[in-house]
């Protein structure tokens, strides 16, 4: 990554905890939008996210388990 | 998150109604097994985690004064036993300090070559495996915040809620947990696909 105001860069990693897809700090967007390294990170940051949550889908709990936890709370299951 | 049919289930719970009981273990226990799951990533001890939290909301939900959304107080039990069980039995490579050193500074950040791979075709088993090793890696302050904002969708404040912390420590840790989980990609995408080197 070549070399950053420290500002900016504090600002973008700041940004890395925030909702990634809502960026609030102007300065910081026209600084992305113009900078192809910090454009690439944050595009890679948002990759990493989605291929995690692609990788890690909703699995049904299953029929025992289902079974054994209404047997445990001694509920009559409908 | 919360629906009306949610708040009337349980104030009936709440006065004994087993079926309003049944009705919201049915409605939640997907994602209360999905959440133990993401965290502790076994199975075996999201079924545990999903027996001992309904099993701790029956007795408790007299408790329960609805001053915050039952959901968050259903993940934040559900958080608490998956964390606890974490604590007990696993240990996490790297400790919160390495956390603070490796992805605290912005001019340690790693550019590589992967961007434009072609992902779809990368998501197999071997693949899966190392993210998921990359999530045991993590230490668990980390790991559970990735999890409920990344995974799970739950909002910075629902997290700080859920975890009893700060929004802004919520807002730390998650950017450690996603920098720290994009250079972990990028060292698998430079050493086992393309064998590129970093910019």
């Amino acid at each position: 990554m070549k070399k950053h105001d420290r500002k900016v860069l504090n600002e973008l990693c700041n940004y890395l905890g925030e909702d990634l897809e809502n960026p609030m700090c102007q300065e910081l967007i026209q600084h992305v939008n113009e900078c192809p390294d910090c454009q690439f990170y944050l595009d890679t940051v948002k990759m990493t996210v989605n291929i995690f949550r692609e990788t890690h889908p909703t699995t049904p709990v299953p029929e025992n388990v289902k079974k054994d936890l209404i047997k445990s709370l001694k509920l009559n299951k409908k | 998150m919360e629906t009306d049919r949610t708040a009337y289930l349980v104030k009936q719970a709440k006065i004994g109604d087993q079926a309003a009981f049944t009705e919201l273990v049915e409605l939640y226990s997907e994602r209360i097994y999905n959440l133990a799951l993401r965290i502790l990533k076994n199975p075996d001890d999201a079924a545990d985690i999903l027996q001992e939290t309904f099993l701790a909301v029956y007795e408790k939900i007299d408790s329960f004064d609805g001053r915050s959304n039952f959901f968050t107080w259903l993940y934040r039990i559900a958080t608490n036993f998956a964390l606890m069980k974490l604590r007990k039995e696993k240990r996490t490579i790297y400790t919160d300090q390495d956390m603070e050193e490796q992805f605290d500074d912005p001019e340690k950040m790693h550019i590589h070559e992967w961007q434009d791979l072609p992902l779809q075709d990368m998501l197999n088993d071997e693949f899966r495996r190392h993210l998921d090793e990359a999530i045991d890696r993590l230490p668990e302050i980390y790991r559970s915040v990735f999890v409920l904002r990344d995974l799970e969708n739950m909002s910075i404040r629902e997290t700080s809620h859920i975890l009893g912390i700060t929004e802004s420590n919520v807002k730390i840790r998650l950017k450690r947990a996603r920098v720290y989980m994009r250079e972990e990609l990028a060292h698998y995408m430079e050493e086992h696909i393309k064998g590129t080197p970093s910019k």
